[in-house]
């Protein structure tokens, strides 16, 4: 048998008289059995060793699209919460001076309603000029302004 | 459903057998984490492994009768392996905390040295080798049941386990 087989039977864990013979005669083959023996002794207590756990428990993670579903049912919930929630918009209301500069010839009878001076603003209105609005009649001579704030 | 399953989101259905989860972290968390640190050499990525085995074990224990043990071993060597090609080779921890007290600061030294070798050359062997030898030398797993986890015939495994014993001791001889 040559070095190689014997090896072989050594690293298989096999013992034999013609093994231990061949040891008492070959340097190489002997070494090589002494450091298979001290690595066996080794890997043995490598077995009884305690490996650090993490120091927060092994918690499977989630795999990412669950991390994302959740995320994306999240941002729609808050948005669907907050659309509910709104207060509801308040109607806006604009003053407007009306100037009546003329009268409109009618054959219905004509009611007087009282319109006041000034109807106050409400809210806060710019401070821009007033938008003229010029209405005509089919009478020539009556024109009807609007002045809105 | 079990606080763990509850966390990550699981249902019972998916779980099985939900409350004996723990348990079985408990009871394994310790074996699957050595065996992850033997295969890939670093602790950081052993935990990394463990965390991807135990949630395979999750999602897989309404299929696993009785004790899970070797489907641990099994998927735990299947998660190193993939990690492992993964990752660049990175030097191997220091050394931890020996449970065997028996030699002298001498040996220890030498003891500690070749245990530092070791791990080196375990991270540059065949994976099938390489697993083999862990479940065999270090873990302590009989030859058959290592054959099971690995799905290989019992001859293999003990060709793979001497080859690997043989890489190991000489390359500790050449190094020390």
């Amino acid at each position: 048998m040559t070095c190689q087989a014997w090896e072989i039977q050594m690293a298989a864990g096999e013992t034999s008289r013609d093994l231990e013979q061949h040891l008492a005669e070959c340097d190489d083959c002997r070494i090589l059995w002494h450091e298979l023996e001290a690595n066996r002794h080794v890997m043995h207590a490598m077995g009884l060793e305690t490996v650090p756990v993490p120091a927060t428990p092994i918690r499977p993670s989630l795999p990412w699209w669950k991390w994302s579903s959740a995320a994306a049912a999240l941002v729609l919930s808050a948005a669907g919460a907050w659309f509910a929630s709104r207060p509801p918009k308040p109607p806006q209301i604009v003053s407007v001076d009306v100037n009546v500069t003329g009268v409109v010839q009618s054959e219905a009878p004509v009611v007087k309603a009282k319109i006041p001076d000034r109807i106050p603003a409400l809210i806060p209105v710019a401070n821009t000029e007033p938008l003229m609005v010029k209405m005509l009649t089919s009478d020539p001579d009556v024109v009807i302004y609007w002045l809105v704030d | 459903m079990h606080a763990l399953a509850g966390e990550i989101g699981l249902t019972v259905e998916e779980t099985g057998s939900a409350p004996s989860f723990d348990e079985l972290v408990a009871r394994h968390q310790q074996r699957v984490l050595r065996t992850a640190y033997r295969l890939l050499g670093r602790v950081e990525d052993a935990q990394d492994a463990a965390q991807e085995v135990f949630l395979r074990l999750l999602r897989n224990l309404h299929r696993i009768d009785g004790d899970p043990q070797a489907w641990l071993y099994r998927v735990t060597v299947n998660v190193c392996n993939d990690h492992f090609r993964r990752l660049t080779i990175l030097p191997a921890d220091a050394p931890r905390d020996c449970s065997d007290p028996g030699p002298g600061p001498d040996d220890l030294l030498e003891l500690e040295e070749r245990r530092r070798l070791l791990m080196q050359r375990l991270q540059t062997l065949p994976e099938r080798e390489r697993a083999a030898v862990v479940l065999r030398d270090i873990e302590g797993l009989p030859t058959r049941h290592v054959a099971a986890i690995l799905g290989v015939e019992e001859v293999t495994v003990r060709t793979q386990i001497s080859m690997a014993r043989l890489k190991l001791a000489k390359y500790v001889r050449k190094m020390s």
